[in-house]
Formats: C-alpha cells, structure tokens, sequence
C-alpha cells in the first residue's frame, strides 16, 4: 500500500501563543526542505477556535499572521471553529483530510492532535487509504519526530516509520517579544560603543575579591568613557548587554530595557509595569535568557547590617525571577532567568534554585550551555 | 477479545486515578498505566489503589510500551486518552498501538464542560471521539470524587502536613488542592511599594512550591480580598497573572 505521496498541506492548531505556531511551521518547512529533493507543502490550513483568535488579536491582527506565514510560500486557509469545549459537545470538527497531510503537534491544546488524527481514521469511511504525516516539534524546538502514517479500510494493517531528525531553531526575539505583549526595548549597545580593553580591565578588577569600592568605581567609569554619578546600576546593565551581545558566542541576539506594560494603574494613575527585564537574549539553540542586573559595590558590604542587606536585596531579586513568568506561554522548558550581580555579592545567593547567578566576568561561561 | 486502554501518568497523578477509576473494569478488561522514570512512583501507587478497587492494570515504562503492545494479539481494540498531560507521551501511545499492536487506537479526552467564566459547569467525563470507521460511538464516563487520602496516597503526601497548612486544603468534587492566601491583618494600612511587594513575593513563592510539588493543573490559587488601593492594585494584578482568583474589597 505505500504510495509515494509527498507532503503536501500543513495541517496546524493556531494558538494564542502564535509564535509557536509560526516557528514550528518554519521548522517543518525547513526539515522538508533539507531532507528531500522535490516536492515542498503549498498549503496550510490552520484550525483557530474562539479562545485562541481572542489571545492572538490582542497581539496581531489574524490577517498580519496570515501574511506571516504566506511569506513563507504557503497558500492559507484559516478555518474558524467554535471554542473546543463546543466541538467536543456537538462532536464536529471540520478538518477533511487529504494525502499528504502533515499533522503539525506543536501549538495548541493537546485536544487538537486528538481531533485531527481522529479526522483521519474516520476519512476511510469515504476512502480506500490515506497516507500523511505528523510533525512533532520538541518543546525546545531543536528536534522533530517526523512520522510517515498509512492507514488502509481494507484489511490491511496500519503503518507508521517515525524518524528523528535535528532542527536549528526558528525562532526571531522580536516576535517573541511581541507574542508576550512587549511594548518597548532597546537594541543592545553596539560593537564601538563601549572600549572592549576597558571594558576587559573592568570586568577584570570587579572579579577581583581585593578591589575596593573606589577602584571598581574608577574602572566602571573607564569602561563607560563618561563620569557615573549615581547610575552605576544603568551602566552595569549597559555593559551586560554589552558583553552578551559581542562577548557571549552563544547568543543570536539581545535586547535590553525591555517593558511588559498592562492596564492596571497606580495609586498616582502611572502606568504599572507587569515585568521588566534588564535583558533579554535568544541563543542559538533557540533558549529564551532574561537577565536582571543588580550592581552593589563592594564598599556596600562592609558592616554586619550592610552585608544583610547586600543579601536581602539579592535574595529579592532571585525571588522577583522565579515569581513572574516571562509573559507569552512560551514553553518553560526554554526559558531561562539569569542574575548578574558584583562579585561581592555572589555570596549572598544560596537560595537561587532556578536562577542562574554570575558577575559580569563569568557572564559568557554561565550561560554557554544554554 | 478485549479492550485496554492506555493512560500516560504525569504530574498530576490524582487526575490520572481519577480517569482510571472512571472505567468500568467490564468495559476495559486491562488499564495500562504508561509511566517515565519522573512518574514511575506515582504509577506504582496508582497502581495500588485501582487493584484495591477492583481495576485489572498494570504499569508500563514508555520506551517498553511498542513491544508489549506486539504480543497482545488477543486484544480487539486499544484506546488512548489525549489532551491532559505532555503531547510527547499522548504521541507516543499512539505511534505504539499503531506500530506495535497495527491498530488504530480509540481516542478519548478528558472532557468538563466550561463556562463564560471558566469555571466546571456539571461534571467531568472521559469522553470517546465518535468514529464511524473504527465503530467507535458516542460514550463517556463521568470522573470520580477523589478523597482526600487516596489524594495524599497517590502524591506520597503525609495527610498531616495538609492538615498543618491552615492556606491549602483538598477539594474532593474538584480534585485539586486549593491555595487560599490572605492580606496580612492591617493590610489597609500597608501603602509602601516594599510592604506590598514582601507579602507578594511571598504568596507567589508559595504558589510556585506547590504547583511544582502537586503539578500545574492540580492546584487552584484564591486570594481573599485585597484593598482596593495604591500598589495593592498592582498586587492583585500580578496575582491575577500568576493565576490567582479573587477580589478587591
């Protein structure tokens, strides 16, 4: 029964976190693209149900997303559906399947895969056999079981050959951003706009337990080539998106300053803000890395009541990373909170479980394996 | 000729029970309860649980699930459940019975009809997607209440811990453990941003403990009224995103 059909038509859930379904497409696209010589899929056909199309419009318009996907060559039909507590009420799901069909998994309610597979065993009331495919995109996004499915209504048995193969990862930081409601970032700072030597010999006397508060003062203002009143924290930040942006070979891009607004307003009518990140990188394996920065001086730390406080403050800040979840449903097992702080301060921080914490010197070694 | 059905245990191991004991054991003869190393405990004390019921089960590590599936030729029809838990181990159960046992499955979700306001309108089912080619008709099988000791079984949870915690408690018809924080007494007169913010840092790390101990989906978090003014707006607003239920007085 094996016919040689090519796949033809990606068969996707269209989920409030629509970049997954936008990646995940590419992704697929991608692996037919490097694995065979011929045909590529022209068509997808997207299943969006109420739920879904109410997140994603409050991010883009279904008709940008539309065109986000048909620069990728592909002809597409979105098919609206009612919510998916509906559909399993009344039992329609209007997906009819074709050869060649390629079951993308990934985004959505795990519900969608059901009722999609589901379509296909039922389409041998109408037909002799159907041949397509599923596409399983990892949570990381870095590999794919990609599957050829036969089914037959006659009496022959079902087949599947699934095989493992390795994705370089799709994904674009400001899409994602955007897909978390993002509202401001800034570019990280260019390759000439800090000294590099300066900024070495910074790095270097910081990681040095021995360098006095006055010293580290002298070599931040030298990296920063300006006079620092009482914005060493800014700097700091600027020098860590900085380092990871042009020092950190595993990072594809940074950005920093990045502002998650919602409506909510303070006692003053200022707008409150549900999350900022000093940084945010993505890196070549496709992790999603905030950073949050947090400079104290070594001359903080001298006294017992000054110690506690260098460690309460870090202990505070571990504690701000680990409650907020980075907006956006991106898949948690791709993002990553890191804390970078003053050698001082690395002392202080024997409660980060989920947190990475580095100084600025072992920045790039902290983060390599993400 | 019989029929199994396969459930892959997650996190959640009190949801799992419960879609197990949902099955009428003369309707599925055998209940395979897929495991990975991470769940292997939670299988195991399942597993316990439905054979003192009366369930016909056993335990099956997922990597082994295709070979087993092959010397099953007496069974007629293998169903899965989809939808709750990871989509890798409802993927996989279907490319087993498909590549081991060359059939197509039946496949089943979990299923609680929702309101406008996302609350449970009835009950929960295990529902089977109707399928004409596979013969599959319409049935469902409502969900259990779980006690709260088969709960503390199926977790390897010491029941007296619960009773410790005056802020978390079991729900039976729910099946979940349910958070309720409180404002600290006084809490009107708390108006620093720092105040606020220690108490819902505090509540937020709570949550997160027990989400990663009981899993995601087994617990609901409800604060009580918070007041209605200066950076407690912000507070509710952050709970709210951390999923938190509740008002402003």
């Amino acid at each position: 029964m094996s016919r040689g059909i090519a796949p033809l038509r990606i068969v996707s859930a269209l989920s409030g976190n629509w970049d997954n379904t936008v990646t995940s497409i590419q992704s697929i696209l991608e692996l037919i693209k490097t694995k065979s010589k011929g045909d590529v899929p022209s068509e997808a056909l997207l299943f969006c149900d109420r739920t879904e199309k109410r997140k994603i419009e409050e991010k883009v318009t279904l008709g940008e997303l539309k065109e986000v996907i048909e620069r990728m060559g592909l002809e597409v039909e979105i098919a609206e559906v009612p919510t998916l507590n509906d559909i399993l009420e009344d039992g329609v799901f209007p997906y009819h399947p074709r050869d060649g069909d390629i079951i993308n998994t990934r985004p959505g309610s795990g519900l969608y895969p059901a009722l999609m597979m589901n379509s296909v065993a039922g389409s041998l009331q109408q037909n002799e056999s159907i041949v397509f495919y599923l596409a399983e995109v990892s949570p990381k996004g870095a590999s794919m079981t990609w599957s050829r499915a036969s089914f037959s209504s006659m009496s022959e048995p079902p087949t599947i050959k699934p095989r493992e193969c390795e994705l370089s990862p799709q994904d674009n930081l400001i899409r994602i951003l955007k897909n978390g409601g993002a509202k401001k970032w800034e570019e990280a700072p260019g390759r000439v706009d800090y000294n590099k030597t300066k900024v070495d010999e910074f790095k270097s006397i910081e990681s040095n337990p021995a360098s006095d508060a006055t010293t580290i003062s002298y070599y931040l203002e030298q990296a920063y080539g300006k006079t620092i009143g009482y914005e060493g924290g800014t700097v700091f930040e600027g020098l860590t998106g900085y380092e990871l942006a042009h020092h950190c070979g595993n990072i594809d891009h940074v950005v920093i300053n990045v502002e998650f607004p919602r409506d909510a307003r303070t006692e003053g009518g200022d707008m409150a803000w549900r999350r900022e990140d000093d940084a945010i990188a993505l890196s070549a394996q496709g992790n999603l890395i905030c950073f949050s920065c947090k400079f104290l001086r070594p001359g903080n730390a001298l006294t017992p009541g000054q110690i506690r406080n260098v460690a309460k403050a870090i202990d505070e800040e571990i504690h701000k990373l680990e409650a907020f979840p980075f907006p956006g449903a991106n898949p948690r097992q791709r993002v990553y909170n890191v804390l970078v702080t003053t050698t001082t301060a690395l002392n202080f921080t024997t409660n980060a479980k989920g947190v990475i914490v580095t100084n600025l010197e072992g920045l790039s070694e902290a983060i390599k394996h993400l | 000729m019989t029929s199994e059905m396969i459930l892959p245990v997650g996190t959640s191991p009190v949801h799992v029970l419960r879609l197990a004991l949902s099955l009428p054991p003369e309707r599925f003869q055998n209940i395979i309860l897929l495991v990975t190393e991470r769940t292997a405990d939670y299988g195991r004390r399942i597993h316990e649980i439905l054979c003192s019921e009366g369930h016909q089960a056993e335990v099956i590590e997922g990597e082994s699930l295709e070979g087993v599936l092959k010397q099953r030729t007496e069974v007629s029809d293998f169903s899965i459940i989809m939808g709750p838990g990871r989509k890798r181990d409802s993927l996989l159960m279907w490319r087993s019975v498909v590549s081991g046992a060359e059939k197509i499955p039946h496949i089943w979700v979990h299923h609680n009809v929702i309101t406008s306001k996302g609350n449970t309108k009835d009950w929960e089912y295990i529902k089977a997607l109707p399928n004409d080619f596979l013969g599959v008709k319409k049935e469902k099988h409502r969900l259990p209440e779980i006690e709260v000791e088969n709960a503390c079984l199926a977790y390897g949870f010491d029941p007296s811990d619960l009773e410790a915690d005056d802020e978390l408690e079991w729900d039976s018809r729910k099946c979940k453990f349910v958070l309720t924080v409180s404002p600290p007494s006084g809490a009107h007169t708390i108006h620093t941003k720092k105040g606020v913010q220690d108490w819902e840092n505090l509540v937020l790390n709570k949550a997160q403990r027990i989400r990663k101990a009981f899993g995601m989906h087994a617990v609901e978090v409800w604060h009580t009224p918070l007041p209605s003014k200066g950076w407690w707006l912000t507070a509710k607003q952050r709970l709210t995103d951390a999923g938190f239920r509740g008002a402003n007085k």
